[in-house]
């Protein structure tokens, strides 16, 4: 298992490759040019003949200028297109999604598996069922999609949150006292769950993910920061 | 008879500065530390410590003998356990490490955990033990070879109704053997290195003082002398004030960094508690940007602009004094905070509504006074070097005749002070929040907490440009007059400052990405981070063809400018996995981050200044500075900043998180951090011990060179600006207001005429009237 | 650090580091070394110690918000404060006493050549204070478009007629001008024999007029400056006239603005008929703390209370925060003119303006011009709309 969800490392290699040739580019130049064009006596060559008080004369190449502005810009649009499909996975709602709720508190985190228990605002799919609570909820078909129990991290009793893979999830976060945000460390995303307001995240846990990881807050929000975790596992 | 006075007294100095070595506490910590878990609590069930549950650990010894084992009896009385216990199966629980020594389960009853602590079985669904419905246990403990242990242990008294409410718990530490001396504290390690600081800093003042004219030394000479800086306006003594301000500040934000790596060396360590590691990287992040990085920008600012465009002094020169002065004023209400234990622990970013809540320190109040202070001299200072752009370049120096450290500075300045004022605002709300009970960002009121952000970023972005631009235009200088070749493109180099001066403006929101803010405002700030790229990237290049063609003298400030030529092309690299928001949701708040934006702004900044620094040395002091030390500061800095930062980017992609106070390894039950971030971890704090000792090298260098340096000429680099043209060190003026220099022109320019928007402005200004028109002509 | 080579230039003639400076002689004019700077930093830095310290608040724990508290035992901080920044300002002017004009340095690069160099600095400077209000603005603009206004949410949300009460402390927007535009104060303050609701917008009014004459009384004491054709005692005394008008109008506009804001005020006796009682904006709970605003819809005059199920409590908290602290920012720019202005009346009187230095003058004009300018902008979007 690693961190990061699979639009992370589609991306990121990607990234990396380019990356890579933009720097052997430079490293190459900048090695190339200083070994070059290097003083080799120790003597000082003046070759524009600098003068105090004189402005230099000019030492420019229009077309050379051109390239470098116009290929990284060709670049830069290449990458804005290939960044730009997957926010649209990110971002669009699924209206199937099985909504789980997410509070930040300080200096824990609260799930709800059932938000819309009893509240009128849920979905128009939802249908209300005897077997579901905040802490376990089983779809149409008995099938269990989320559940909410404990473990033991470092030596503190924390939340766990339990998945089922392949499943499509909504997160709503939101916080009762100051901005935290959950990093969801093995799918690679996080969101600001902020006070007074609503954020959402959406996520479809893949086979891969299978397991458990951290959950940690990755917006500082006080003292415990650092130890404001919960565990999320996806099972089959 | 006066000469063996000064002995003396210099004696007397170095004494007190021993003296001051010898009474900083000792920083010890244990190696493996405790379980930062401690603090909160234990592993126990409930919320805060209870009197009630007392715990007891017999069978230590009075003698300790050396490798001898023990037999421990764990027990405790009282809480629900013992009171109202509806289910006696479940009784309780106990948790007890120890600094030294092996503890080893005697019975199934007790297990053994990874940290070498021990615990009672049963902690979970899993674990079929029957630890947990017990009230006492046993465990064996071998004693160490040497040294003696301290042990704690906690326990919980359990009323057995399979939540946590109604539990209690107790603590009991015990010391057997001799102890190690007493941990000091981090505040208590900060403020003695920090006091050592100030004492070594007036040490070289007055050493200094001394060493100028050993000959004439009387201690009845140092008041003048020393009133006469600071009541200075002239700009180069103001300059050399920002400088000694900001260096000593890069010492104390570095000092942060060191305490609060040695937290973060390994994983669970409790060197810092949360408290003191969250005041210490605010106060970090605080200091490097508003005390250290802005200060030294300005120092640089001060000496050469004005030099280098052909000015007497800047437009304002008591405005600049108290843009200057302003800072040591502001340095003294940020730290007030963190010294009376109540630091700001906020971030530099202040979040709010977590800055206007309770749980902040009450620092935090005062942290927000201290940055107002900031704000109102980087106004000050922003309009003064504005007017003296705009009014007092030299004659025949058009706009687009100015050294490109003036045009650097020049967007800088016009970038600080057009954004500062949002940030100011957002702080006096804050403040007002904080004192007289306003409701700008009291979510119960209906506060929004994105309009801070928002305030926030629309300045702070535009700062990070403020910050590393005049470092781009230390580098145009540096490169230019090391290659001996006029900078490639100048014209496209000012453009590019232009353009990355207008679009940084609309690329803040790429710090919101995961806020929660509006998406067509994050997509849009996509596209303009990812065009931020085109005119660093045209620079860059250009940078590199300046060589093309040249003669490259390789000196130490050369040195340097090729080496933020790597690291500054790295960072920015880096910088351009952020703007895909996909990628950006797994980056944001990690390592990664950290990672990129110290390669900007050491790699950057730091590096570009301490290029400047080497390079104007000889013209701001008259002497030349010594090279050799000047190349092992290079290397030693160079290497270990690379081993500081580069590690972290693999860290971030693993998932370590920013601004937290320690981390998790993987375990069977969890995926988290892989193993190895614990060798990265302990590998970046010893990197950053070795950086900051390769600081002191410079340190070293610019006093002894300063003193003892060879005699500079007054253009020891052969540059072209006007700087060039004064002795060094300048005269004051620095440049005759009677008789200014005028810039001449090594081939024949077509543009000096002004261009149309020159045309517009003057045909906009309306003359003086009276006699002086046309008498600068 | 060592920078001590250019410890060259001993002083000519001595200069004061704290007093008159000539600015006719010496290294291109301007003071060399000052006090001010260091003193106003410093008392800059002491007097926001203080501050914090007067209001440093607590949170109450059982209760579960702030207590808000002035330790005005720790004033003398504040105090300190403020006299060692007054003594650095006072510094800073004494040097600047006897600035004739003989000394004002002007620009030599294109494109302002031959313009004062201490113009393009105003200039500049308007260009941040800009921002600051600019600030301000977006800071109010995002608030009140995100608000609900009470009386709309109150129409809204209550069937007529019925007796429900609002839940108590909804956010909603009371803007400052149902206060002082539409007379809709508390009704705890509606004066029944009136048989209207008195308008407190006359401060405001009256404000507004007093600072655009202000704005025309600087230039009147710039153009008296400049006119060569006076003698100069008549000189003198006209500019410092004229002067001493803009700063009455400026004292007038902070006390009327203190009398809206705490203070109130009442004419006549009541049951004459030119009875008259404006009610202060503070008497009328229209405070930064009111978060139980008692909103009364409709009032009944004859039972001098609220008609039964007309009434809500709401929080108004923000709308009452963007108000003082924008208006108040204006404010204390005012009362920073004010300084100066009483700088300048002091030194016209004492004949310090003549043709040659009437353009500091015109510079304190450009700085008071766009105070006046912000209150404009100002006056209709917190007292009008």
């Amino acid at each position: 298992m690693r961190a990061g969800g699979e639009i992370f490392w589609y991306l990121f290699d990607i990234w990396n490759i380019w990356a890579a040739i933009v720097c052997l580019i430079v490293a190459v130049w900048l090695f190339h040019h200083s070994l070059k064009y290097r003083s080799t006596d120790g003597s000082d060559n003046n070759i524009d003949d600098f003068k105090p008080g004189v402005f230099p004369r000019e030492n420019d190449d229009l077309k050379m200028e051109l390239t470098w502005t116009i290929v990284p810009f060709i670049l830069i649009v290449y990458l804005t297109y290939i960044a730009w499909g997957p926010i649209d996975d990110m971002w669009s709602a699924d209206p199937d999604a099985h909504e789980i709720s997410v509070t930040g508190n300080q200096w824990y985190w609260d799930f709800d598996c059932d938000p819309f228990r009893g509240t009128e605002n849920a979905p128009e799919s939802y249908l209300p069922m005897e077997n579901r609570s905040s802490a376990v909820f089983y779809d149409e078909n008995g099938i269990l999609i989320c559940e909410i129990t404990t473990i033991e991290v470092e030596g503190q009793i924390k939340p766990m949150l339990r998945v089922k893979a392949e499943q499509s999830y909504g997160f709503l976060l939101t916080s009762n006292d100051v901005t935290h945000a959950p990093f969801f460390l093995d799918w690679g995303i996080k969101e600001d769950a902020q006070p007074g307001m609503q954020t959402r995240l959406y996520h479809t846990p893949s086979m891969d993910e299978v397991g458990s990881s951290l959950l940690m807050c990755t917006e500082y929000c006080g003292k415990d920061h650092g130890y404001m975790t919960a565990v999320v596992e996806v099972f089959v | 008879m006066i000469g063996s006075m000064n002995k003396s007294r210099t004696l007397g100095i170095l004494a007190i500065l021993l003296l001051a070595v010898a009474i900083a506490p000792s920083a010890q910590s244990y190696p493996t530390g405790i379980s930062g878990a401690q603090d909160g609590g234990c592993s126990c069930h409930g919320q805060t410590p209870s009197t009630e549950v007392v715990a007891s650990l017999e069978g230590l010894p009075s003698e300790l003998e050396a490798g001898a084992t023990y037999t421990l009896n764990i027990t405790f009385t009282g809480g629900p356990s013992y009171n109202d216990n509806a289910n006696p199966a479940a009784l309780g629980g106990f948790h007890l490490w120890v600094s030294d020594g092996v503890l080893a389960p005697v019975d199934e009853m007790v297990q053994l955990n990874s940290d070498g602590s021990v615990t009672h079985t049963g902690t979970d669904k899993a674990d079929t033990g029957m630890g947990n419905d017990q009230r006492n246990w046993t465990v064996e403990w071998t004693a160490p070879m040497d040294g003696g242990a301290k042990f704690i242990l906690h326990v919980n008294s359990v009323n057995g109704d399979q939540t946590n409410g109604g539990d209690m718990w107790g603590k009991l530490t015990a010391d057997v053997g001799p102890q190690p001396a007493e941990q000091a504290s981090g505040l208590t390690v900060l403020a003695s290195a920090i006091l050592l600081m100030v004492v070594i800093t007036l040490s070289c003042i007055l050493w200094v003082f001394y060493r100028q004219d050993p000959g004439a030394f009387a201690w009845e000479r140092f008041w003048p002398w020393f009133s006469d800086y600071i009541t200075s306006t002239d700009h180069k003594k103001v300059g050399t004030l920002y400088m000694v301000n900001g260096l000593f500040f890069l010492g104390v934000g570095g000092l942060f960094a060191l305490i609060f790596r040695v937290q973060l060396a390994v994983p669970g360590n409790d060197f810092l508690t949360q408290d003191e590691y969250n005041q210490f990287f605010t106060m970090h992040g605080t200091t490097m940007i508003f005390l250290a990085a802005m200060p030294m920008i300005a120092g640089f600012a001060n000496w050469i602009v004005p030099l280098q465009i052909g000015a007497q002094d800047l437009a304002l020169p008591r405005l600049n004094a108290l843009a200057f002065w302003l800072n040591p004023a502001a340095a003294l209400l940020l730290f007030s905070g963190i010294f009376s234990g109540q630091g700001a622990d906020t971030g530099w970013t202040g979040y709010a509504p977590y800055i206007v809540s309770h749980t902040a320190h009450s620092g935090a109040t005062l942290w927000v006074a201290g940055q107002i202070l900031i704000v109102a001299s980087s106004t000050v200072s922003g309009i003064n070097f504005m007017t003296t752009f705009c009014t007092m370049r030299a004659p025949g120096m058009g706009w687009m005749h100015m050294p490109l450290f003036s045009w650097s500075m020049l967007i800088a300045t016009l970038m600080l002070f057009i954004s500062i004022p949002a940030f100011g605002i957002g702080l006096i709300q804050v403040l007002l929040d904080r004192t007289i009970g306003t409701v700008f960002y009291e979510v119960a009121a209906g506060g929004d907490p994105l309009l801070w952000s928002h305030l926030f970023w629309y300045f702070g972005h535009p700062e990070v440009y403020v910050v590393v631009l005049p470092a781009f235009g230390v580098i145009s200088e540096v490169l230019s007059t090391s290659a001996r070749r006029t900078i490639f493109g100048y014209k496209s180099m000012v453009f590019a400052l232009a353009g990355i001066g207008i679009v940084g403006f609309i690329v803040y929101g790429h710090h919101m990405f995961t806020s929660g803010m509006s998406p067509v405002l994050r997509f849009v700030t996509m596209l303009t981070t990812m065009l931020v790229a085109v005119p660093t990237g045209i620079k860059i290049f250009n940078w590199l063809q300046t060589m093309h063609g040249g003669s490259l003298v390789y000196r130490t400030h050369t040195l340097w400018a090729l080496g933020f030529l790597v690291t500054f092309t790295l960072g920015g690299i880096s910088g351009m996995y952020f703007p895909a928001v996909a990628m950006d949701l797994h980056l944001h708040e990690t390592y990664f981050v950290v990672a990129h934006f110290h390669y900007v702004f050491v790699g950057g900044i730091i590096f570009g200044l301490y290029s400047g620094i080497y390079y104007w040395f000889p013209k701001a002091t008259g002497r030349m500075m010594n090279e050799k030390v000047g190349i092992l500061h290079f290397m030693t800095g160079f290497i270990s900043y690379n081993l500081i930062f580069w590690p972290m980017h693999r860290l971030g992609i693993q998932g370590q998180a920013r601004r937290q106070h320690t981390y998790f390894i993987t375990t069977d039950e969890y995926f988290a951090l892989p193993p190895e971030a614990a060798d990265w971890n302990m590998l970046i704090t010893i990197a950053a011990f070795m950086f900051f000792a390769s600081n002191l090298i410079l340190v070293y260098n610019m006093i002894s060179s300063g003193l003892r340096g060879q005699k500079a000429p007054s253009d020891p680099w052969g540059g072209w600006s006007m700087e060039w043209l004064v002795s060094s060190p300048p005269p004051t003026p620095s440049h005759d207001p009677s008789n200014l220099p005028v810039l001449e022109f090594a081939e024949i320019h077509g543009d000096s005429e002004p261009g149309f928007f020159g045309k517009m402005i003057q045909w906009m200004m309306i003359p003086e009237d009276g006699e002086d028109g046309g008498e600068e002509e | 650090m060592s920078y001590g080579g250019h410890d060259d230039h001993h002083h000519d003639h001595q200069h004061s580091h704290w007093g008159p400076h000539d600015w006719d002689h010496g290294h291109g004019g301007a003071p060399h070394n000052s006090w001010a700077p260091i003193m106003i930093a410093f008392g800059s830095s002491l007097f926001l110690l203080g501050f914090t310290k007067v209001f440093t608040q607590t949170w109450d724990d059982e209760a579960d918000l702030w207590t808000y508290a002035i330790h005005s035992s720790q004033i003398g901080l504040l105090i300190a404060g403020l006299a060692i920044f007054s003594a650095g300002i006072t510094v800073f002017w004494r040097q600047d006493w006897s600035h004739s004009g003989s000394f004002e340095p002007k620009a030599v690069g294109t494109p302002f050549r031959t313009i004062d160099i201490r113009k393009v600095a105003i200039w500049m400077f308007l260009m941040s204070e800009m921002m600051v209000f600019s600030s301000l603005f977006s800071t109010y603009i995002r608030y009140r478009t995100g608000f609900d206004n009470c009386v709309s949410l109150f129409e809204s949300s209550i069937e007529p007629g019925s007796t429900v009460v609002l839940e108590a402390g909804q956010q909603c927007w009371l803007p400052a001008s149902y206060f002082i535009a539409e007379g809709g104060y508390h009704q705890a303050n509606a004066h029944a024999a009136l048989g209207f609701m008195p308008d407190t917008l006359i401060p405001g009014a009256i404000n507004t007029f007093a600072l655009i004459v202000s704005s025309y009384t600087i230039v009147l004491a710039l153009k008296t400056a400049k006119d060569t054709t006076l003698s100069d005692a008549e000189r003198n005394s006209k500019v410092g006239k004229y002067l001493s008008i803009t700063l009455f109008l400026a004292t007038l506009f902070l006390t009327f603005k203190l009398i809206e804001w705490f203070v109130g005020f009442e004419i006549g006796d009541k049951g004459d008929w030119y009875h008259f009682y404006a009610p202060s904006l503070s008497a009328d709970h229209f405070t930064i703390h009111e978060s139980e605003y008692t909103y009364c819809h409709l009032y009944d005059e004859a039972a001098h209370a609220c008609t039964p199920g007309n009434e809500a409590i709401f929080d108004i908290r923000m709308s009452a925060s963007t108000f003082y602290v924008t208006t108040g920012t204006h404010g204390v720019h005012v009362f920073g003119g004010m300084v100066a202005l009483a700088y300048m009346v002091l030194k016209a009187f004492r004949g310090g303006y003549t043709p040659q230095n009437a353009v500091s003058i015109e510079y304190f004009g450009l700085y008071w011009h766009f105070v006046d300018l912000v209150w404009v902008l100002v006056f209709p979007a917190f007292y009008l709309y």
